[in-house]
């Protein structure tokens, strides 16, 4: 299978003297982007002291990021240029001006997986061919026109697999009965935010989160790494409901963005006053948030059982309302209320009805 | 001595005392200059010494003045003996030691000024020199700020008419103020550039300037204007121009930028702040803001105007229909009281009619609601059906094209296949060969901008550098131009001290003098030390001989002495060498006696000298001379009392 949801790849190089440049680029990149993957790398923050992250991936309007960074000679202070001739770094030793670069790509695709792997794949051409692009531009079009190229064969990723790339388990259990917050937000789409201060303990807290409303299969909503700038704010705000991760404490002020809002370093997960009302917790809440905890502690299930256990019981909910549709296929508000529930159930399940567009005025 | 004594008789005529020109020595002083030098001197050191400096013919007033004179030398700590005959029978040496210790006690720095002549008018004058030196050297004053002085003075001149008796008009004067107005500045415009021959002004400008511009002095509206005007312009621009100059330095210079880019750039971040804070103060229209504050401020003084006209006309109408209805309710007071009964009637139907209207307000409240309920739904809806309808088809169109396609090969499918498939590779080849194409212009370009930065970057720390250096040479030049003004007031006033110094011709003549004692002091010690060392060889000399002439003879008697036993001429010989011992014994002592006797009559010589120094027979005759005065004195005024009595 050929890889056609790839849109383009690129070259961001950090020199010796600390500036980092974008050196080369296929098709094309427009301003907005470079300046935005450039920020993302990591690469102009990386020091001695600041970590370059090895595999960096998020999304911006509807087109996915990933970007693959690799130090080419790790000792080499700045601003000294390593002679070409001496053997400074045995992996890489091709680049005597570079100090690290990102390999990017772009595509229509979420699969953090398989376009690391290709993103690694051209990395590793640019290094053994001493620096030259036309490797990856054969790499490339290898694998977007035939999906194979080296050892990377398309058929080896299942986009199913990426479903199950972070463990949910894990998020069940880190914020326990908290948890029954997010799942109501998603369910209702509402926006979350997600702030951890490490991009990797992030992308292992927002890329899970979707699975919590398996039954929709979408996972457009996710926005894995999002930085608090103006235009990401501005792209965040217009896309609707979202998951947003953000590594920017930052963002907790900016509560008009989201409706729940997810601090892993503290464990807690705190509602935006504005949204006070609409997850107000009720009866049912409190016994959804038992159920996914226990479903969570037990040990035997797989990863995809939780999931599983979680889309049948979100199923049976939805069977419950979609019981009480009308001739049109619709729910109306007085039709719940004939369930004789507490008032805030009634909220809830109207909510879900609008939220899964089955709601009748 | 005599260095001494110059210093004596400079220093007297210093604080006023009349030596006469050719007395050089206090050798030459009469009684009269000795009893004037010490009258003066005594009041200089103390006002409340004040003896008479010139003696009175009368002996008995001359012995009481001088008495006087001694005991106040006593008073002021003078060590050795004095009395009144150090005065009137003086002799050198006492009279010298008295004056040296007299121009020590001299007080120093007042001596000019208790040297003053005194005197109305010269009284007068030095206070008018005093005023106009203070005057002088005080610094400027606000009139309205002096506290001392003729700040503020109702003077009065004398009338018009001379011969109508003096009618004074009082008359306010501020002193310092004739010609001094208010400072009122205006703009004016200074022909800029013009100066600058090699920079060609434009023509237009250039008519302005010369045709249509009011020269400097015609431009502020008062006369009196204009050269406060011209002050507030040039030291506008000039803090202008020092103020940039701070910026310069501080921010500037380090961001590496030529100083009309520098400018520019904060031209442009000073406007663009300026904007955003309009455009901010604009949006924040009804949060708070500066902005909102004044356009509310300013619309709610509109709407205050406009609802005062309202309300005033409100008012006066309203006000009409009240007195309208109370004269009409006074009139109908008496018919309202009787049916009280009916007034609750038609309250309650009232209040009924109110709650109706009421509980159908809010039915339809609770309708609306609901209905803005269903509305936000049907909205939320859409909106969210919108979203993912217009992805959808995004990507079902781009589905619907690729499919069109592939319904349009399809008939001959592995034909077409192929074709596509070769379509495709040729299509992948030429995008390689393209890509090795601009690799090969990219990778040196690449290389080129990496070497041109490097060098950029070498330029910029060396521009750095040399930034850094000129703020240091800046620095130092700063403290060095600190340092010499710092110097410059000490050199002036050391300048101002020496001038004041040089006044007083002692110092020097001091100076030279002890230089001269000094080195005459030197020779003396060297003529001394010369005679102590010859002193000392001949007493070696004295000692070698004796020693020699001892063991010469212990020996000469040792060996005659054996030989007089047997022998009668050794035996005589003997006895003439012990007496030629003893004589020359004698002979030493005698010479020894001799040397003594010497010292003393040089001694003697010396003390007869001293007293003769004394002049003690003169001083005698003048003695008994007095005495006899007094005596007779003595007699006449017995004789007098005797007359009397």
């Amino acid at each position: 299978m050929p890889v056609e949801k790839l849109q383009a790849v690129a070259l961001l190089e950090k020199d010796t003297n600390g500036d980092t440049m974008w050196t080369w680029v296929y098709p094309a990149l427009d301003a907005t982007w470079r300046e935005l993957l450039q920020r993302k790398s990591g690469l102009e923050a990386a020091s001695a002291t600041v970590e370059l992250p090895a595999f960096v991936y998020g999304r911006f309007a509807d087109t996915y990021f990933y970007i693959v960074n690799l130090v080419t000679s790790p000792g080499a202070p700045e601003g000294e240029t390593p002679s070409p001739a001496a053997p400074d770094s045995s992996d890489l030793p091709v680049l005597p001006r570079v100090t690290a670069f990102s390999l990017v790509l772009l595509a229509k695709e979420f699969h953090p997986e398989k376009y690391e792997a290709i993103a690694r794949l051209c990395a590793a051409e640019y290094t053994t061919s001493k620096g030259n692009t036309v490797a990856v531009v054969q790499a490339y079009l290898n694998i977007f026109t035939l999906g194979r190229h080296g050892d990377f064969a398309e058929e080896q990723y299942d986009i199913r697999k990426s479903y199950l790339g972070a463990s949910l388990k894990n998020v069940i259990q880190t914020f326990g009965l908290e948890t029954i917050l997010l799942y109501a937000a998603l369910l209702l789409k509402k926006r979350v935010v997600v702030y951890a201060d490490t991009l990797d303990t992030l992308y292992d807290f927002v890329r899970p989160l979707p699975l919590l409303v398996w039954h929709r299969q979408n996972w457009d909503s996710l926005r894995p790494y999002v930085s608090v700038n103006d235009s990401e704010l501005a792209d965040l705000a217009a896309s609707g409901n979202f998951v947003a991760g953000f590594t920017d404490e930052n963002i907790e002020n900016h509560s008009d963005l989201y409706d729940v809002f997810v601090n892993v370093n503290t464990k807690s997960v705190s509602l935006a006053p504005h949204a006070q009302e609409s997850l107000a917790l009720g009866k049912v809440h409190k016994e959804l948030a038992t159920f996914l905890t226990q479903v969570a502690a037990d040990e035997a299930r797989s990863e995809s059982a939780v999931v599983k256990a979680i889309a049948v019981r979100t199923g049976e909910l939805l069977t419950k309302i979609r019981s009480l549709t009308d001739e049109s296929g619709r729910v109306t508000y007085d039709s719940l209320k004939a369930l004789e529930l507490p008032p805030s159930s009634i909220n809830f399940l109207w909510n879900v009805a609008l939220s899964e567009a089955i709601a009748h005025p | 001595m005599e260095e001494v004594d110059n210093i004596i008789i400079v220093s007297l005529r210093s604080i006023g005392c009349d030596i006469p020109d050719d007395v050089a020595s206090i050798k030459a002083f009469s009684t009269d200059i000795v009893v004037d030098g010490a009258a003066t001197a005594l009041a200089t050191i103390n006002e409340k010494y004040k003896f008479p400096r010139r003696l009175p013919n009368e002996m008995s007033a001359r012995f009481r003045i001088c008495t006087n004179m001694a005991n106040a030398c006593k008073e002021l700590g003078y060590a050795d003996d004095i009395g009144y005959h150090q005065f009137l029978y003086s002799n050198e040496s006492e009279v010298r030691k008295l004056f040296m210790w007299l121009v020590e006690k001299l007080p120093r720095e007042s001596s000019d000024a208790t040297a003053e002549p005194t005197g109305v008018s010269a009284v007068l004058n030095k206070a008018i020199t005093d005023e106009l030196e203070y005057r002088a050297e005080a610094p400027w004053t606000l009139p309205v700020a002096k506290r001392s002085g003729y700040a503020r003075r109702v003077a009065t001149i004398p009338g018009p008419t001379p011969k109508s008796p003096p009618t004074y008009v009082p008359h306010q004067q501020w002193e310092g103020l004739r010609g001094v107005h208010r400072l009122h500045a205006s703009v004016v415009v200074i022909p800029a550039g013009a100066g600058d021959v090699t920079k060609p002004l434009s023509k237009e400008l250039r008519k302005y300037y010369a045709g249509a511009l009011p020269y400097l002095t015609a431009q502020p509206p008062v006369r009196q204007d204009v050269a406060p005007s011209i002050l507030e312009k040039v030291s506008a621009e000039y803090t202008a121009a020092r103020e940039w100059e701070e910026i310069w330095n501080k921010e500037g210079m380090d961001t590496g930028l030529s100083e009309a880019e520098f400018r520019d750039r904060k031209r442009q971040f000073v406007r663009s702040k300026m904007a955003e804070y309009v455009r901010s103060s604009a949006l924040k229209g009804d949060g708070a803001g500066f902005g909102r504050n004044d356009a509310d401020s300013f619309a709610s003084f509109l709407d205050s105007f406009s609802d005062r006209g309202l309300r005033n006309a409100k008012g006066s109408r309203f006000t009409h229909a009240e007195k309208f209805q109370f004269t009409q309710d006074e009139g109908a007071a008496a018919a309202v009281a009787d049916t009280e009964e009916e007034l609750r009637k038609r309250r309650e139907e009232e209040l009924r009619a109110l709650q109706e209207r009421l509980d159908a307000l809010s039915a339809e409240v609770d309708r609306m609601e609901h209905e803005i309920r269903n509305f936000n739904v049907n909205t939320s809806q859409l909106e969210s059906n919108l979203r993912e309808e217009k992805s959808a088809s995004a990507t079902k169109e781009a589905l619907y094209r690729s499919k069109v396609k592939v319904f349009e090969l399809l008939p001959e499918a592995d034909k077409n296949i192929e074709l596509l498939q070769g379509l495709v590779s040729t299509s992948t080849k030429r995008l390689v060969e393209l890509a090795t194409k601009w690799e090969a212009v990219r990778a040196p370009l690449v290389l080129e901008y990496r070497t041109l930065k490097e060098s950029q970057d070498g330029r910029m720390t060396e521009s750095r550098r040399k930034l850094a250096q000129i703020k240091e040479f800046r620095e130092s030049m700063k403290q060095i131009a600190e340092e010499a003004r710092i110097k410059d007031e000490l050199y002036r006033q050391l300048t101002a001290e020496y001038e004041k110094m040089t006044k007083d011709i002692n110092r020097s003549i001091y100076t030279r003098r002890i230089l001269e004692i000094v080195k005459n002091i030197k020779k003396q010690r060297e003529d001394i030390d010369k005679v102590l060392i010859e002193t000392r060889a001949l007493q070696k000399e004295i000692n070698h001989t004796s020693d020699v002439l001892n063991r010469t003879f212990s020996a000469t008697d040792e060996l005659i002495f054996k030989d007089a036993k047997k022998d009668d001429a050794c035996r005589r010989a003997y006895k003439y060498l012990a007496s030629l011992h003893e004589h020359c014994n004698v002979l030493i002592a005698d010479v020894e006696n001799t040397g003594k006797l010497l010292n003393e009559i040089r001694d003697f010589e010396e003390k007869l000298e001293q007293l003769n120094q004394q002049n003690v027979l003169p001083n005698l005759e003048r003695i008994t001379a007095d005495y006899i005065q007094v005596k007779k004195e003595n007699q006449a005024l017995s004789a007098k009392l005797s007359g009397r009595a």
